[in-house]
């Protein structure tokens, strides 16, 4: 090992993330380079310095009492006011509820919009939102096929007493939530399981969509925006054409705009339509529906039990007394202890007190993710480890275990099952375990339950290479279902990363000697899949301005295809005037960031400074340093960039050229089968 | 058990722990203050190390904590770079830290205490640049540095929570230490000057 590759390691080294044969390589380069030891030494003292500042902080926590006293903040004195469809709308006491506070707020705040005075029929706007008892509400955003649902019933006083809502489409998957403050019931889709809980935390919830839902918040956020001359405010009339009165919000300072629609029939709010740019044009993005006011709910909505599939994993953490009770037992003593009950349950396969324990799961659950193994003895508990990462009395508990499987093969399982008290929001001294219970063998360190699918053989029988690639053709076709077969923590960033990809080539597996987590030296065989994939194209666009001394185009930021800022440049001064200025002051925009493409793609960064911040080039040169040494060709992993036109936005000075990247991706999948179910998983490579 | 996500919020494609500090800031002072809520949280700790470092009390270090936190909102409107609202807060949180150093009923408290005080806040006090040193990383590596050492998540989960492979996550690291100790030794050379001419 050279310096180079041992720097490269020193971080891994210090997270004890290499494993044996790459450990003893770098160690016995420290040994032999003063350098180096030096460069470790840094290292470590500078994360112990950082771990000691984490420690101080780990148990902060004052969200509930920062929030409380910015709500205790005096409100500002009421203007003289103005009666416009704004200041009425905002005026009109919130049928749900609303605190009479807020209503104060929403007049103060009134006096800043300037419209119609004479403005549609009003009162009976105002009138329309008496007494709303029931609500229901669609959004609806570009991505996604289905519109997220929610239906909202209060009682008299405008306290939310029941909801049920319908995510189609979370990271979860899909997720149908029934609730009463008394009871919330869960039902996970895609994971099959069904959980039945008291919370205090869906209330809250329930709370800000109402508040979503009412014009008065709304006004006040538009008039959050006027106040400092970033949005304005206009109002439509009814007319043939558009039955409906319209409020239209125009943000100065973004490419966005906002349309609320108010029927002139009912008086109510109807919809919000969300608008930004795609280039020079207009589009809608997203839009938010409110209907049937009033309307009564079905009681049967608000029940799932009797809609359940037979198969599905149940826990009831309403009904069953979950965990172990804490007692006299300190935090540490607790956590070991629910373990190593757990564990005995399992041992004597008592599959209801074990899934009690994990979080109570239901018998019937626990015995079929646990009843394959047979646990021969437990040979040690803890000490438990305090994972303030997690939450602040959470504990991962290692232990060790020896196993038998049905056909006779005996190993020792290493679990580090995740504990902590609370779940129960009725018995917050209770303990249960969370997760990390697998008992297969090898799998202590991989954090993930592997589910054991109806058709699995099918599944299992798949080489490295084929699961490869009947993971890349899931998220090709962004078969999330399929995917997630493959990846256990498939999740949205990944899914937005992977989804609509192109397969070049998936190449033949190898032996990863050098696999995290020291599975190698466990004699365990991880495989590395070489593959090259076309991701899809991204697009984002680059804020160019040639307001400067110089009078030439420069790079100022980075954004999104909603023009979301990415990156700002950190210009520190004005662009220098260069000898030849001219010559590039006649660059048009587009030009000059075709330029600067093509600058960096060379690392050219004397050209590249000619139209972007010292900043901006001494990250992407440090970037490609650090690419270098670890012997990486730069210039052949750089995307290609198609460089598109140029659109002058006027609130911000500047013009908005549209790009598009294309990247090529050639790397090794990690996959790895130290599951139950013998399935090879993605472990990482991605 | 895998079952219960804390991931309950019908808004979740809305607004998520993967909004930039800028797009929070946006979002608060236009009319969504609850959004300020995810701010907190997410430099909650940061902001209480770097106040327990240069006033030695944690629980004046939580007050002053808060105090800055509820200062930040009320001035939100005037921060121009809202990229930059970290580096900003501490600022805030340094002059309270001043403010509360200077009051006569702490000055009566510090010298009651000041004999146990004064080892403990002498040798954290040389601590509190690093967060200043943090607040002047790119979000992108603050992110990790906040997620691996406030936050206490190990490098496995830092990639999990982003989405990232683990090698990214340990360059990020590695670049992120590169940058923290250049400006600490810049900050140690400005203190090393600024010594030196005193004693001159």
């Amino acid at each position: 090992m050279n310096c180079a590759e041992c720097r490269d390691d020193l971080v891994a080294l210090s997270e004890q993330l290499l494993n044996v044969g790459e450990r003893q390589q770098c160690l016995s380069h420290l040994e032999t380079c003063a350098t180096c030891r030096a460069e470790y030494e840094s290292v470590t003292s500078l994360q112990q310095r950082l771990v000691a500042r984490g420690q101080t902080a780990a148990n902060a926590g004052m969200v509930a009492a920062v929030m409380r006293r910015i709500q205790e903040q005096p409100q500002p004195q009421p203007q003289p006011e103005r009666e416009t469809i704004m200041s009425k709308l905002m005026k009109h006491r919130w049928s749900f509820g609303l605190s009479a506070a807020a209503g104060a707020t929403a007049i103060a705040v009134a006096a800043f919009i300037t419209l119609s005075p004479k403005a549609f029929g009003l009162d009976q706007v105002i009138a329309a939102y008496n007494n709303i008892r029931t609500l229901h509400v669609k959004t609806f955003d570009a991505k996604s096929t289905q519109p997220n649902e929610y239906w909202i019933q209060c009682d008299a006083q405008g306290r939310a007493e029941k909801a049920r809502y319908d995510l189609p489409d979370t990271e979860d998957g899909e997720k149908l939530i029934t609730w009463t403050p008394e009871k919330a019931e869960i039902w996970f889709k895609r994971k099959n399981s069904f959980l039945i809980l008291q919370t205090s935390r869906i209330a809250p919830v329930m709370q800000n969509l109402l508040e979503a839902s009412q014009p008065q918040l709304v006004m006040k956020k538009l008039q959050g925006g006027q106040q400092t001359g970033k949005i304005d405010v206009q109002t439509q009339e009814p007319n043939a054409q558009q039955p409906a009165a319209l409020v239209i919000a125009k943000h100065k300072d973004k490419p966005q705009k906002e349309i609320y629609y108010v029927d002139r029939k009912t008086d109510l709010i109807t919809r919000i339509e969300y608008f930004g740019m795609d280039g020079a044009k207009e589009v809608m993005k997203s839009r938010t529906e409110f209907s049937d006011y009033n309307v009564p709910l079905d009681e049967k909505m608000f029940e799932q039990q009797d809609k359940l599939p037979p198969n599905i994993r149940v826990a009831d953490q309403l009904h069953e007394l979950i965990g172990i009770a804490q007692g006299k037992l300190t935090d540490q003593e607790a956590a070991e202890e629910t373990v190593r009950q757990f564990l005995q349950a399992v041992k004597d396969k008592d599959y209801k007190q074990a899934g009690l324990i994990y979080g109570g799961e239901m018998e019937a659950n626990a015995k079929e993710e646990l009843g394959r193994f047979t646990v021969a003895k437990i040979i040690s508990v803890g000490p438990a480890a305090l994972q303030t990462n997690w939450v602040k009395r959470g504990f991962r508990v290692p232990c060790k275990l020896e196993v038998i499987l049905a056909n006779g093969h005996k190993y020792v399982a290493m679990p580090g099952p995740y504990v902590r008290p609370g779940d129960d929001e009725a018995h917050p001294d209770r303990w249960n375990i969370t997760g990390g219970v697998t008992l297969a063998e090898n799998s202590g360190d991989s954090g993930f339950v592997v589910k054991i699918l109806a058709d699995n053989a099918k599944y299992a029988s798949m080489t490295p290479e084929q699961t490869a690639r009947a993971f890349f053709e899931a998220c090709g076709r962004k078969d999330w279902e399929e995917a997630g077969k493959f990846m256990p923590y498939l999740d949205k960033r990944i899914e937005g990363y992977l989804g609509g990809l192109t397969i070049v080539s998936v190449g033949e597996s190898f032996t990863a000697e050098n696999y995290p987590g020291g599975l190698a030296a466990k004699g365990y065989p991880g495989r590395f899949v070489p593959y090259e994939i076309q991701l899809p194209p991204q697009e984002f666009n680059v804020r160019v301005s040639n307001t400067n001394a110089a009078k030439r185009c420069v790079l100022t930021g980075f954004f999104d295809n909603k023009l979301n800022p990415q990156q700002d440049f950190k210009w520190s001064g004005e662009p220098e005037v260069l000898s030849n200025n001219d010559a590039y002051a006649q660059l048009s925009p587009k030009a000059a960031v075709q330029a600067y493409f093509e600058a960096q793609s060379k690392l050219d960064w004397t050209e590249m400074r000619k139209f972007t911040s010292e900043y901006d080039v001494a990250t992407t040169k440090e970037q490609a340093d650090m690419a270098a040494k670890t012997g990486a060709d730069i210039r052949k992993m750089m995307p290609v960039f198609e460089v598109g036109e140029a659109t002058w936005v006027p609130e911000q000075s500047a013009w908005f050229v549209k790009c598009t990247t294309s990247q090529i991706k050639k790397w090794q999948l990690a996959v790895r089968k130290d599951n139950p179910t013998d399935r090879w998983q993605v472990d990482g490579g991605i | 058990m895998p079952l219960y996500n804390d991931n309950m919020n019908p808004s979740e494609r809305d607004i998520g722990p993967d909004w930039t500090d800028q797009e929070f800031v946006e979002s608060s002072r236009n009319g969504c203050p609850e959004h300020f809520r995810l701010l907190v949280q997410r430099y909650q700790k940061p902001v209480f190390a770097y106040l327990a470092a240069r006033m030695g009390d944690p629980s004046e270090a939580e007050e002053a904590a808060q105090e800055s936190f509820v200062r930040a909102f009320l001035s939100l409107k005037t921060l121009r770079k809202p990229e930059a609202f970290y580096a900003w807060l501490l600022g805030i949180a340094g002059r309270v830290a001043k403010e509360q150093f200077r009051s006569a009923a702490r000055r009566e408290r510090v010298r009651e205490a000041a004999e146990v005080m004064l080892t403990e806040a002498e040798s954290d006090a040389k601590e509190y640049p690093l967060e200043e040193a943090i607040a002047a990383l790119p979000e992108s590596y603050r992110e990790v540095i906040v997620l691996r050492y406030y936050e206490g998540l190990s490098c496995q989960d830092v990639a999990v929570r982003l989405a990232t492979p683990l090698g990214t996550v340990t360059k990020t690291l590695s670049r992120a230490y590169g940058l923290l100790r250049r400006e600490l030794a810049a900050h140690e050379d400005r203190e090393s000057t600024i010594i030196q001419t005193n004693q001159t």
